[in-house]
């Protein structure tokens, strides 16, 4: 009994004692950071709360690796969108009494050709396309095979990206399509015929058409491949490239041959030398469009926004009457509602990377972090066999990033049916809302904020049409009244 | 040394490699062995993948690369795509062509995932690990589970006759899968159909086991659509020719068997995508070319064991001729086992297909024992095992 009398005391002593320190210690603390507070901030951590009103933190570490490198400053995955970004400002227009919403859901097509005028059109059950990533240059090999399945399951293509070519790639993928690129492999006759498509690489929205030096975070297989050779991808456009498509063509005679461009201001030329080559397809890489690693200077700071670039070639291409080119749109695209708006400009079909890599990567970020501080890249991407760190459970990846593009194909049914649009080829801008006055000018969309009359000069024009109405109504009756007969003026 | 090249590394291509490893020494033959993957994915296992455990898909993967050159072949990770028999050369898509004095040709059949309307892989299948992974994930979330089985597009003078492309894998997902249901108190919410085009359920296996399987299926409540003719798929159904519509949440498809496209392109085939084999495997044509399991006319039903069986017959064939020996033709016999859930299994020994009339049906514990041992054997060795069929 004494015991634990004593032990009660004890404890209770104790935490008098802790409530005690904690008090004089918040009262030193508070006093500090008063004192901090009102010092001159010159050189006290409260430069920092400076700092960040003019830089972000994605310059800030870029400034440090530049000063840690000496090297061009590169990042990974998407580029710089300014916020919100043009598609989050567009907003969908519900259907109410015309159209109806659509009655289901299960019903509503989703399947995409792209290419129609080919002999063998690529038809996807989704308009969604994995992004092209190239194996060893962007991704681990398990990743390839991994997004070769996922595409194989769900119905849509995957691409050989910049890459070199993978054979159990190819051989898990129902639909591949091959990247013809500047680089040092995937040129040979045999592997052209093994496409089911093929984009001809002339640059991309994160590096636009810089030339490419591929020295780090190399795979043991792909230095195999490469042998003593350099990895090169050239700048500009091939001196040949007029005749590579008709070249292809000749190779594999059925399948679509597309182009990859980053979206410039310029778009509206480049479409007129594309569209002269006979292409079935034309892929606009936008300004958000990101990579595995890109100069920062490039991918953050070069092209123009996806949304806008999709809608001047899709106009484009209206005005001159050109059909049975598919436009795919790539960069930016994180979800549903971005692709769906997408479609909504005029793209067939839209490219997505980032948002699928994250999927893959969910359930096992966690095996990272503890252990390797690393992030969800480093179970996706190609690495040197030095740098060790926990390969990616493809198993799981695929499940996951399956489930994302299930999920991804019912959002888009769902926002088809609140449309009242029973195919995805209906979308239309008429689906559009614009949400500012950016998105309006730019994309030349109603905005939300547009009713018809609350300006100050068409309400001027309309009060202005009211007075002559009620004048003319007035003066038709005056007139009635003096030609009607005798009897009528007696009983009005 | 003389070049022997062996085209493929699932059962028949494996088997191949053994039995040139065993029977030949090392000094007078130079062994290749060209696939796509580096690793071979145990088909037999994926069955219990597709029945609710996507994990297993992952589990029976084996390295074969590492297998042959242990044994001191050659592997070749490559897509092969065409075979010049004139220039007795394999040209493969990233690589310089392969010369051979000898080639075995173990690629298989190419599924028909075309030849039906609306069918493609993304439908459902079982017969690659992603498939069957893909396949035991989307049985979680369904109320009707139909397994189809897709026509074999044999030539019209080939026998024996057989409709389906494999029933077997059909069967067991529905038997794994109805246990796995009762487990979990879930089966009376769930409706399970098979639809194959053969008259009979287990076609291959004769008329005991095809009573056997007609008892099991109607003691399990799984309905069974027999002659069935394919005409167009949807995302929710499956139509078929008179207008009937099967309603499935989730399809399972073994898909159509209609050749392959190798020996179309390569001009090696019967005029049908098989390749024309005589009783020893080898080609029609060609001397030196065998062909070996699913991708040869004679190779029905297109099971594992009927592919581990001609490999032998291939290469004995190839060992006598060299030897002066006197080589044995082949000598089919079906030997399966139909995986039915609880622990049960039904074991098939039977030439019954090749008009013979010998058949031995045997359910329990014992034959699920018996598949047991030899899919973790195949494991364990690799698909080299101490005693090879």
């Amino acid at each position: 009994m004494r015991f634990v009398l004593i032990v009660g005391l004890c404890v209770i002593l104790a935490t008098l004692i802790a409530i005690a320190a904690a008090l004089v210690g918040t009262r030193l603390l508070a006093r500090r950071v008063e004192h901090l507070l009102g010092s001159s901030p010159r050189t006290s951590i409260l430069e920092l709360f400076y700092s960040l009103q003019a830089w972000s933190w994605r310059e800030i570490i870029l400034t440090m690796r530049r000063a840690q490198s000496g090297k061009v400053a590169e990042h990974p995955m998407d580029s710089f969108v300014l916020s919100p970004s043009l598609l989050d400002q567009l907003a969908f227009d519900p259907a109410t009494f015309h159209p109806n919403a659509h009655p289901h859901t299960h019903n509503i097509s989703l399947t995409t050709q792209i290419g129609p005028r080919a002999k063998r059109p690529l038809t996807l059950r989704l308009p969604v396309l994995i992004a092209p990533m190239g194996y060893g240059i962007g991704l681990a090999a398990d990743t390839k095979l991994a997004l070769a399945q996922i595409s194989s399951v769900i119905g849509t293509a995957a691409s050989s990206g910049e890459g070199p070519f993978l054979p159990e790639e190819r051989a898990y993928a129902q639909r591949w399509i091959l990247q013809w690129s500047k680089g040092p492999w995937n040129h040979s006759r045999a592997v052209i015929k093994l496409a089911d498509a093929i984009e001809i690489h002339l640059g991309q929205g994160a590096e636009a058409e810089i030339a490419v030096h591929k020295t780090h975070h190399l795979p043991r297989r792909l230095k195999r491949m490469a042998g003593q050779h350099q990895i090169v991808f050239h700048s500009g456009i091939p001196r040949d490239f007029f005749r590579l498509v008709p070249y292809l063509r000749r190779i594999n005679p059925d399948v679509p041959i597309g182009v990859k461009i980053p979206a410039s201001q310029h778009l509206e030329a480049d479409l007129a030398i594309l569209t002269a080559l006979s292409l079935d397809f034309i892929t606009i890489d936008g300004s958000e469009a990101g990579s595995a690693g890109s100069p920062a200077v490039i991918s953050d700071h070069f092209g123009i926004p996806t949304a806008s670039a999709v809608k001047r070639a899709r106009d484009w291409l209206i005005s001159r009457h050109i059909e049975g080119v598919s436009l795919i749109a790539s960069g930016g695209a994180k979800g549903a509602a971005d692709i769906a708006k997408l479609l909504a400009l005029g793209a067939d079909a839209v490219d997505v990377g980032s948002a699928i890599l994250f999927a893959m990567s969910h359930g096992q970020v966690e095996r990272l972090v503890p252990t390797f501080f690393q992030g969800p890249s480093a179970l996706v991407f190609a690495d040197s066999p030095k740098h060790r760190h926990p390969r990616l459970d493809i198993g799981q990846a695929v499940l996951h990033g399956t489930h994302w593009f299930e999920a991804t194909a019912q959002e888009l049914q769902v926002i088809l049916q609140a449309l009242g649009l029973g195919d995805v080829h209906n979308l239309s801008r008429q689906a559009l809302i614009a949400r500012t006055l950016e998105a309006q000018t730019l994309l030349e969309l109603p905005t939300s904020q547009h009713v018809p009359g609350e300006s100050g000069l068409s309400q001027q024009v309309s009060s202005l049409a009211t007075e002559y109405q009620r004048l003319l109504t007035s003066l038709t009756e005056q007139f009635a009244l003096l030609t009607s007969p005798r009897s009528v003026h007696r009983h009005a | 040394m003389h070049k022997v090249v062996v085209l493929g590394a699932r059962f028949g291509g494996s088997a191949t490699a053994y039995w040139l490893h065993k029977l030949f020494p090392a000094r007078e033959l130079e062994v290749t062995v060209v696939d796509q993957w580096t690793t071979m994915t145990y088909r037999p296992a994926l069955v219990t993948a597709a029945a609710g455990h996507p994990a297993l898909a992952d589990q029976w993967h084996i390295a074969m690369k590492q297998r042959c050159e242990k044994a001191g072949q050659h592997f070749v990770r490559d897509t092969i795509m065409r075979i010049d028999p004139h220039q007795q050369q394999v040209h493969l898509a990233s690589r310089a062509p392969l010369s051979y004095d000898t080639l075995f040709i173990a690629t298989g059949t190419d599924p028909g995932w075309k030849t039906i309307p609306g069918l493609g892989a993304e439908r459902g299948g079982v017969c690659e690990d992603y498939l069957a992974r893909q396949s035991g994930d989307r049985l979680h979330r369904a109320r009707s589970i139909v397994l189809a089985v897709g026509p074999l597009a044999q030539a019209p003078d080939d026998t024996p006759r057989l409709a389906g492309s494999l029933d077997a894998p059909a069967f067991e997902i529905s038997f794994l899968t109805d246990a796995w249901l009762r487990q979990q108190n879930q089966r009376q919410n769930v409706k399970l159909t098979i639809i194959t085009p053969a008259s009979v359920p287990g076609e291959a296996f004769g008329p005991k086991n095809q009573a056997l399987l007609a008892r099991f299926l109607a003691q399990r409540h799984i309905d069974l659509i027999t002659q069935a003719q394919y005409h167009h798929v949807e995302h929710d159904a499956i139509h078929l020719v008179g207008h009937l519509a099967v309603q499935a949440d989730v399809m399972i498809w073994i898909p159509p068997y209609h050749g392959s496209e190798l020996l179309r392109v390569s001009q090696l085939d019967d005029g049908y995508g098989w390749f024309p084999a005589d009783p020893f495997c080898v080609h029609e044509k060609w001397p030196n070319i065998y062909g070996v399991g699913d991708i040869s006319r004679t190779a029905l039903p297109k099971l594992g064991h009927i592919a581990m069986m001609q490999a032998r017959t291939a290469v004995h064939h190839f060992y006598a001729l060299r030897h002066h020996g006197t080589p044995k033709p082949f000598n089919p016999y079906v030997l399966h086992v139909v995986w039915m859930g609880r622990g049960q299994g039904l074991l098939t020994l039977s030439n019954w297909l090749y008009g013979k009339g010998h058949e031995w049906a045997h359910p329990g514990v014992s034959s699920a024992l018996a598949k047991s041992l030899f899919d973790y054997s195949y494991k364990l060795f690799s698909g080299w095992m101490p005693i090879m069929p």
